[in-house]
């Protein structure tokens, strides 16, 4: 019986696809050198900020640079904790966060659901007030709101801190309203339909519809105000009332600062936001890129 | 039979996460906290504890934060203060220092001013305080207590009072030294300029030549530089004094009345400053010094010679690789020298409800066990000569061993101009046109003229 062996490629398709292979494998090199070396500028800062973090005072400002610390001086990340009370101010920290993201998230996005969602009188008009509210530095309301809390017997607590954002933000708003309004709308008719209300339509569908861009709203409010300054810097008095910015600050003094501690306690610091976006960043990267929603 | 309303899971989730959220809203008002306790030596109150009527009273106390050190000292005094007086808590409230006019401001502007805070005098200046009424009058508690200011500074005294009444007690009275490399001066044979204030031999042309001495070249490429030029307002100024000029001209009360840097003297001195980064090549730019700092150049030995404040030891002190020493500022034409400083001082708002007790405090602050308190943690030039003259001060173990430099320079500081409109005048107008002086864009000519033109009519208006 003859046996039929499969047909060979002709040497010119064997050449044609070794070569697209040869090409394609020389890109993806290419691609995968420069986001190596994206990385390493990136992470050089951290690197420098670890090492700064592990050095003995004397060799902070040593020249040529020492990248390893001789001796490494983990004693530094002791002293850097107990030279502030790192644990109260990382406790305060974490509360104010934590309230800020709550009130924060359920606001923006029911504000973004009226704006995108309902019909209603006078909705854009508002709505680009909302957005030129974007343009008011921070700065310009700083004393009217200081005698606003003051009045109100808030002044060294963490309610100026926290109030004000249960009432959403523009920008937040304004990208969670981007989100919502690419969900497609049949999805609220059939709600309706259903006998849902408005409220309903938002919670039942909207909401669960809006990961990603509810993840992006919470990671960029954690981070903001994990960070915030000026705020805690004006509202907050009492040492044991505190938070993370402020106490980082107390390393920063008139004529010196102590970089080894700085540096110490800025790593320790930035742990939780670190760790928040290596967990959340497919959501992140999906809810800010929001043309691209899967819905 | 069954009851009809059973809580579903969702409803009871909702309820509890209201509830929490309610409770945890009710607990962000936090009650005032007592100050933080902290080890170390402290001044011991020796005045008798201040009655209150009973009534328990809070002062609170503002202060930028110097370094950790310090903040440990105020708490021990607020800790003190509070054993000796039982009624009167003092909340001490560190505030970190490039924030700390941004929350003073706020402050006073909100109508809810310290009731004692550390008083920074080139920010608001005295006339401001006296004329706005901002600041408790001292001089009725100084004379009901018959309290003995003789032994601050005179000239530390006289820079918060204002038509004979006296707003705030001196903290501390600095200003600007030379501080040297001996490692790199040695290394070259050089000798160290004198540290001795009173020496005329150490001049302009002196200095050049150690400058061009320790300035390096690989190519054309400067590794090693002789001087470093502070940019900063006092230690610039220092060098117009020191040839025999001033930035201002005063009225008989004290007053700035006309800017004075047109004068030939101060555009020499100006211009030695610019021709040090541009002609002669001995100082870094003002490109290279921000890339890679001021101190930080010099803490990595590539620098000889640089001015900075006593305030700012520590941080020298934690330099190991090389030795270094204070001198002199070097003498252009003036016949004796002159060193941009002032200081800051301890004060209480005007809208103190607190009076009595906030006068207590501000003597527990500036007593002499107070001053050592603060020799004892740096970064401090006292203000007090029995203090400043004390072995704990001019102790020279941690270094500069020409520390007593710094005691023998407070009696040839210069104060900063005062005017109300001076800080707008420093910001819109010196700082601005003295950038262009620092790029190398205008001559110091062109500065000082620019600089009179517009200050003037700040001046007038």
């Amino acid at each position: 019986m003859a046996v039929t062996s499969p047909p060979l490629p002709s040497p010119s398709v064997t050449t044609g696809r070794s070569r697209r292979h040869r090409l394609r494998w020389f890109q993806h090199s290419i691609v995968h050198v420069l986001l190596i070396c994206g990385t390493i500028l990136m992470l050089i800062p951290l690197a420098w900020m670890i090492s700064t973090s592990l050095k003995p005072v004397g060799d902070v400002y040593l020249f040529p640079p020492k990248w390893i610390p001789d001796p490494i001086q983990f004693q530094n990340y002791v002293e850097a904790v107990n030279t502030i009370p790192f644990l109260r101010y990382f406790t305060n920290t974490a509360f104010v966060t934590i309230m800020v993201i709550v009130g924060k998230t359920l606001s923006v996005t029911l504000v973004a659901f009226a704006f995108a969602r309902l019909q209603w009188w006078g909705r854009d008009v508002l709505f680009v007030v909302m957005l030129s509210a974007l343009m008011l530095p921070p700065h310009i309301t700083l004393i009217p709101q200081f005698v606003l809390f003051k009045q109100l017997g808030w002044i060294d607590t963490f309610l100026p801190l926290i109030v004000p954002d249960f009432f959403g933000g523009p920008f937040l708003t304004f990208l969670t309203r981007q989100f919502f309004l690419t969900i497609p709308r049949d999805l609220d008719d059939a709600a309706r339909i259903d006998g849902c209300s408005s409220f309903g339509v938002y919670w039942r569908i909207i909401l669960p519809l809006s990961k990603p861009v509810i993840i992006a709203v919470i990671i960029l409010v954690f981070n903001n105000t994990w960070n915030e300054f000026l705020h805690a810097l004006i509202y907050l008095q009492s040492q044991a009332n505190f938070t993370l910015s402020l106490g980082l600050r107390m390393f920063q003094g008139e004529a010196s600062t102590s970089w080894h501690l700085l540096m110490a306690a800025s790593l320790l610091s930035m742990l939780p936001v670190l760790l928040l976006f290596f967990i959340a960043q497919r959501y992140f990267i999906q809810g800010i890129v929001f043309t691209g929603v899967k819905a | 039979m069954r009851a009809q309303h059973q809580v579903t899971r969702r409803q009871f989730l909702r309820a509890a996460g209201l509830t929490a959220l309610g409770a945890s809203l009710a607990a962000c008002a936090a009650p005032p906290a007592a100050p933080a306790a902290s080890e170390g030596g402290v001044a011991s109150p020796t005045e008798a504890p201040v009655t209150t009527g009973g009534e328990t009273v809070t002062l609170n106390f503002v202060c930028d934060t110097i370094n950790e050190g310090h903040q440990k000292v105020r708490d021990e005094w607020a800790k003190a203060f509070t054993e000796k007086n039982p009624n009167i808590i003092v909340n001490h409230q560190p505030v970190p220092g490039s924030d700390y006019n941004t929350k003073i401001q706020t402050l006073f502007a909100a109508g809810t001013p310290p009731d004692v805070y550390r008083y920074l005098q080139e920010v608001t200046p005295i006339v401001t305080v006296a004329e706005k009424n901002l600041h408790l009058e001292l001089d009725p508690f100084i004379a009901k207590d018959k309290y003995d200011t003789s032994d601050f500074r005179p000239s530390a005294l006289a820079l918060y009072k204002w038509n004979g009444k006296t707003y705030a007690l001196p903290r501390d009275y600095g200003h600007q030294n030379l501080f040297l490399n001996l490692d790199l001066l040695s290394k070259e044979g050089l000798t160290p300029p004198t540290a001795d204030w009173t020496d005329t031999g150490f001049k302009f042309e002196t200095f050049l030549d150690l400058a061009q001495k320790l300035t390096k070249k690989e190519g054309d490429r400067t590794v090693q530089w002789g001087f470093l030029v502070n940019r900063g307002w006092r230690p610039w100024a220092s060098w117009v004094y020191n040839n025999g000029a001033t930035v201002v001209n005063k009225n008989d009360q004290g007053i700035a009345t006309e800017i004075s840097l047109t004068d030939p003297n101060a555009v020499e001195a100006m211009q030695f400053l610019q021709d040090l980064m541009y002609k002669h090549g001995v100082a870094p730019r003002p490109d290279i010094e921000s890339e890679m700092g001021g101190f930080e150049l010099f803490a990595s030995g590539r620098v000889g010679m640089m001015i900075n404040n006593p305030s700012s030891v520590n941080q020298y002190r934690t330099i190991t690789a090389f030795k270094w020493d204070v001198a002199t500022l070097p003498l252009g034409k003036a016949e004796t020298r002159g060193t941009g400083g002032g200081g800051t001082g301890w004060a209480s708002a005007a809208g103190t409800k607190y009076p009595d007790q906030a006068w207590e405090f501000l003597k527990h602050i500036s007593s002499t066990e107070a001053e050592l308190d603060e020799v004892g943690v740096g970064a401090t030039t006292p203000s007090r000569i029995s203090v400043v003259e004390s072995k704990e001060f001019l102790d020279t173990s941690k270094g500069p061993a020409n520390i007593a430099a710094f005691a023998q320079a407070q009696e040839y500081v210069v104060r900063d101009p005062v005017h109300v409109r001076w800080p707008e005048v420093f910001q819109r107008v010196v700082v601005s046109n003295m950038d262009t002086l620092w790029s190398g864009k205008n001559t110091a000519q062109e500065v000082a003229d620019a600089i009179k033109a517009e200050g003037d009519k700040l001046f007038v208006a």
